[in-house]
């Protein structure tokens, strides 16, 4: 095996610092003096911690490296090396860069990639909007990225893939770990659509309430914007916010109920400066100024472009004129049950809970509340 | 005490003799000692042949008589019956009778007859 | 040597029990022998005290034998004829023409009320006997048609019977009763919720399983109550089934047609929702038959319970099995689940906000999940309306109960034509192969379909569910054909519809 990547993999392995691989080029050390330098000298040439390199004898006395190596090979995870040409540009940002990266599927290379991420408990309208905004992310060629987790961060990984592009999940975990369980589909289609799972952590490592924070920054590294759906105060995607506003990443927030305790964290981001995020379209327009090729013929489910009037509206010639009605009514206001739209309109409800399930299917329309329909996010 | 309980007792199984041949049953035996017990009358009865315990209790005793025949004494009562029924050859139904005597203070005889006393009691 | 026949309850069947005593000389003593329970062998005591009050005095050692000898007897029901086989080996009674007895004895000779008497009269029947039965059974065991039936009221009576001195008149046999009453509550009490009440009307016309979600207070179990009024009424064969059920537990028949409703807490235990415990009786599945069955708080259920009920659910059967023997169970129930969005309750109510945990809700979520959805055909949410929604709703005519019911019993009977040459019942009954070569769809619902489920990520088993629900609102308009209203209207009550059925696997496949 390559001992620059045994010497990475055991740095990696007992958490030292970037700092430490920096130092050991620097001064012209080949990856063995690891193995074969005492403890003392490697502390005193590049800084390594004494808890750090009685780790590293642990590991070494185990074969620990060998054995990891293999499985990797053996799950078909790539390894990549931060001085790797392939490593992601965005990671040289951090001032504690990922050693290495354990990747299962394919990272994707193009396109502007964009964190959406927020609190896994989520109401049904963030995850609507994560979906949506995920979507049309998507569709027009950007690579969304996330945490994996419940919530927000499926809602958006999930609407990537309904929108056909790439997405990556940046595990708080080994990257072999299922987390949450209920996931396990997702995962396995973010795989098979071509995008990646990634993650620093060794294999196995199970889910530690301090590794998720610890992850969050390449979340944030990785992307050029990133977008906050809903997030309670002090929450990780706060945290994911703040570094990545550090590193100088383009900030964006969707604007939440003020009485809802899981906006006030995206809220209070807005009250900071951070660009409020009013229309799904018209932020996916900055990041992919339409070209007049590729997008011509597809559909767009949500809503108008800039300026248009909304009788133009692409997605209204599709539609019946029951669904249409419907729309139009949603739109104007949500949270309304089939009984006062039956009230109010002029359908009858039973045709009513038809055009809603078309709608619905389209992603038009979703249901916020047990019985309670709102025209979906554009 | 002994003295007067044992004539007490004497007198009993006398009394109950007379009575008990006033009802119709016919005395075949008196103070059978069988099977480790004593059976203070054994009669017959119709087609039937009845074990009797005597019991007699002067007043001023709490219990009434028919309530100090015990279940230790109850199963030596079946066991010597038994005994009796098969010594004697006898085939036919059997039973067990408790007559039980108050005398008061004026020196009167009160009868409790119970017929069948170990009727539902599971004998083994 | 006499023999007289009696009979002992396994499920929801009657087996005649011979019955024979001997009285031989010795010690007095009853002696049960060929496998009685506790309750048979107590009837030593019943039946002594009994034939003490007709001047029967038992003498010697009794021996009665219950024949055959590997069956379990149990219950009081075999006083009756325990009492009639004493009186005759002693010679009270001469002779007892062949003759079914069942009853339970009151020390003072009277009857009292058995379970199981409509099994007996099922067995007399076939067996060609003439039935003896406690008189407060006569009710039950008038609805049977074509048996010969006495109603006892005493020992004294039957003797006299028995004996020709006084002749007990037989049971007059008599129609099941019409009961029509008000369905409780009526659909027309229940204020808007018109999703919910066109989901149970689809519910009940295509014997379709249906969950309801909703905050507190919205409503559910009023819906499932309801839901009780727009069935129609038991056939004769149905109601039969039913009476068989209620006579095996013992339960009076106060309903006439009306098809059974029970719902059921989650603090019950297995045996009481799925039938067993001591003497292996029905549970409330069994209870429910041919009616609804309602679990409220369904993720509160424990898991296991779940399970069981998943398979008597799909064959319409439960077996239920102890040490000492299994009996199967009717259980072709209408089921209605209920749940709240999350545990406590509020998630996606405008007037107040949700209290919950996000682990919380993730664990409530995984517990609405699990194979017994699978049986469920249609998803309904039910919103909690504000005040002001009410106030609004209550102008427009809301549809009785009745009205309902007749497009039900209509679109029933359509399934009937089509199904029953093919040995089902209705569309829920039916398997999807055949459903789907049935269903002949144009080009247009294919189309509709497909788009459908590319939309929806519907899976092969929600598309079936979508097919099954779509004939069903088919079959209530009275149209031959499914047509894409149809498929429509059935995608509106499809699984992950809404996301609080599914939690956060809506996103995942």
């Amino acid at each position: 095996m390559d001992d620059r990547i045994k010497a990475l993999l055991l740095l990696n392995a007992v958490f030292a610092p970037s700092r430490v691989w920096d130092l050991l080029r620097e001064r012209g050390l080949p990856p063995e003096a690891l193995w074969e330098r005492g403890c003392d000298t490697l502390h005193r040439e590049v800084g390594l911690s004494g808890n750090a390199s009685g780790g590293l004898e642990k590991l070494l006395r185990r074969g620990w490296v060998e054995k990891e190596k293999s499985r990797c090979d053996d799950e078909g995870l790539r390894l990549v090396l931060c001085d790797d040409p392939d490593y992601p540009k965005g990671l040289e940002d951090l001032e504690e860069r990922p050693l290495l990266l354990y990747v299962r599927g394919r990272f994707p290379r193009s396109g502007p990639f964009v964190a959406v991420v927020g609190t896994r408990r989520c109401t049904s309208y963030g995850r609507a909007v994560a979906s949506a905004l995920g979507s049309e992310l998507a569709r027009r060629g950007c690579v969304v990225v996330s945490g994996g987790a419940l919530g927000i961060d499926g809602a958006a990984h999930g609407g990537a893939l309904e929108g056909g592009g790439s997405t990556v999940a940046v595990f708080g975990t080994g990257v072999d770990r299922i987390f949450p369980s209920e996931h396990e589909d997702l995962f396995r289609n973010i795989v098979a659509k071509g995008g990646a799972l990634v993650s620093e952590y060794p294999l196995g490592t199970p889910g530690r309430g301090w590794l998720f924070p610890r992850r969050n920054r390449i979340i944030a590294a990785l992307s050029s914007h990133l977008v906050v759906v809903e997030a309670p105060e002090r929450s990780g995607a706060i945290i994911t916010a703040r570094l990545a506003g550090e590193m100088g990443r383009e900030l964006w927030a969707v604007p939440g109920r003020i009485d809802e305790k899981v906006c006030r964290g995206s809220n209070a981001l807005l009250a900071d400066g951070a660009f409020p995020l009013v229309q799904v379209e018209q932020f996916v327009d900055l990041l992919r100024p339409r070209s007049s090729s590729s997008e011509e013929g597809q559909l767009s489910f949500f809503g108008a472009e800039d300026g248009m009037p909304e009788e133009e509206d692409g997605v209204f010639s599709t539609l019946s004129a029951d669904e249409t009605r419907l729309l139009r009514l949603l739109r104007e206001r949500g949270d309304r049950t089939i009984d006062n739209m039956a009230a109010e309109g002029t359908m009858s409800p039973a045709r009513i809970s038809a055009a809603l399930a078309v709608l619905c299917a389209r992603g038009l329309v979703y249901e916020s509340g047990p019985g309670r329909w709102r025209a979906g996010p554009r | 005490m002994s003295t007067s309980g044992a004539l007490l007792g004497a007198e009993g199984e006398e009394e109950a003799r007379r009575r008990l041949e006033a009802k119709g049953y016919r005395v075949l035996e008196r103070n059978v000692r069988i099977g480790g017990a004593e059976l203070d009358l054994v009669c017959r009865h119709g087609d039937e042949v009845v074990v009797v315990e005597v019991r007699t209790r002067s007043v001023g005793v709490l219990q009434p008589p028919e309530e100090t025949v015990g279940p230790v004494k109850l199963r030596r009562l079946v066991r010597a019956g038994r005994s009796w029924v098969v010594s004697r050859g006898w085939r036919g139904p059997w039973r067990i009778d408790l007559v039980g005597f108050t005398v008061d203070r004026n020196g009167e005889w009160h009868e409790s007859h119970l017929r069948d006393i170990t009727a539902g009691m599971v004998c083994e | 040597m006499s023999t007289i026949l009696g009979l002992t309850l396994r499920g929801t069947r009657a087996l005649c029990v011979e019955v024979e005593a001997e009285v031989t000389g010795g010690l007095f003593a009853i002696t049960i022998v060929g496998l009685p329970d506790a309750s048979v062998r107590e009837a030593r005591e019943r039946v002594r005290a009994a034939l003490r009050t007709v001047e029967i005095p038992l003498r010697g050692r009794v021996t009665v034998n219950l024949a055959p000898a590997d069956i379990p007897k149990e219950g009081a029901l075999l006083d009756l004829p325990l009492a009639v086989a004493l009186a005759c080996r002693t010679g009270a009674i001469d002779e007892v023409p062949p003759a079914l007895f069942m009853g339970e004895l009151a020390l003072d000779g009277r009857l009292r009320r058995v379970r199981g008497a409509v099994p007996a009269a099922l067995l007399a029947r076939t067996m060609g006997l003439p039935l003896f039965v406690p008189l407060e059974n006569v009710p039950e065991v008038a609805l049977v048609e074509g048996v010969v039936a006495y109603g006892v009221p005493d020992l004294p009576a039957l003797f006299a019977h028995l004996r020709g001195e006084a002749e007990l008149s037989p049971v007059a046999s008599c129609e099941i009763p019409e009961h029509e009453a008000e369905p409780d509550p009526d659909m027309a009490d229940v204020k808007g919720q018109f999703q919910a009440k066109r989901g149970l009307e689809i519910a009940a016309a295509g014997h379709h399983n249906i969950f309801l979600v909703g905050s507190p207070g919205s409503g559910k179990t009023m819906l499932a109550r309801a839901l009780r009024g727009i069935l129609p009424p038991l056939s004769k064969e149905d109601f039969m089934e039913v009476l068989l059920v209620r006579s095996t537990l013992g339960v009076a028949v106060e309903d006439g047609r009306r098809p059974p409703y029970r719902a059921v807490h989650h603090t019950a235990t297995l045996p009481a929702i799925c039938g067993g415990g001591s003497g292996l009786r029905p549970g409330e599945i069994s209870r429910a038959h041919r009616g609804v069955l309602f679990l409220d708080e369904f993720p509160e259920f424990p898991r296991d319970l779940v399970e069981a009920l998943r398979q008597p659910l799909e064959d319409g059967e439960i077996v239920v099995s102890r040490a000492s023997g299994s009996v199967t169970y009717p259980s072709r129930v209408l089921l209605v689940a209920a749940a709240n969005p999350c545990p406590c309750g509020n998630d996606g109510d405008p007037s107040e906000p949700c209290r919950c945990s996000a682990s919380e809700r993730e664990r409530y979520a995984r517990r609405l999940s699990g194979p017994i959805l699978d049986r469920i055909d249609l998803y309904v949410s039910v919103p909690r309306l504000t005040p002001e929604e009410l106030v609004a709703v209550e102008g427009h005519g809301a549809e009785s109960s009745a009205d309902i019911r007749r497009r039900v019993t209509a679109a029933r009977e359509r399934q009937r034509e089509r199904w029953t040459p093919l040995g089902f019942g209705c569309n829920a009954e039916v398997p999807e192969k055949l459903l789907r070569k049935e269903l002949r769809l144009g080009g247009a619902e294919r189309r509709f379909l497909e788009d459908a489920a590319r939309r929806c990520r519907l899976s092969g088993r929600g598309l079936a569910r979508i097919l099954r629900v779509a004939r069903t609102v088919a079959d209530l308009e009275g149209a031959d054909a499914v047509g894409t209203t149809h498929l429509a209207e059935a995608l509106a009550y499809r699984q992950g519809g809404n996301a609080w059925t599914t939690g956060s696997r809506r996103f995942s496949s």
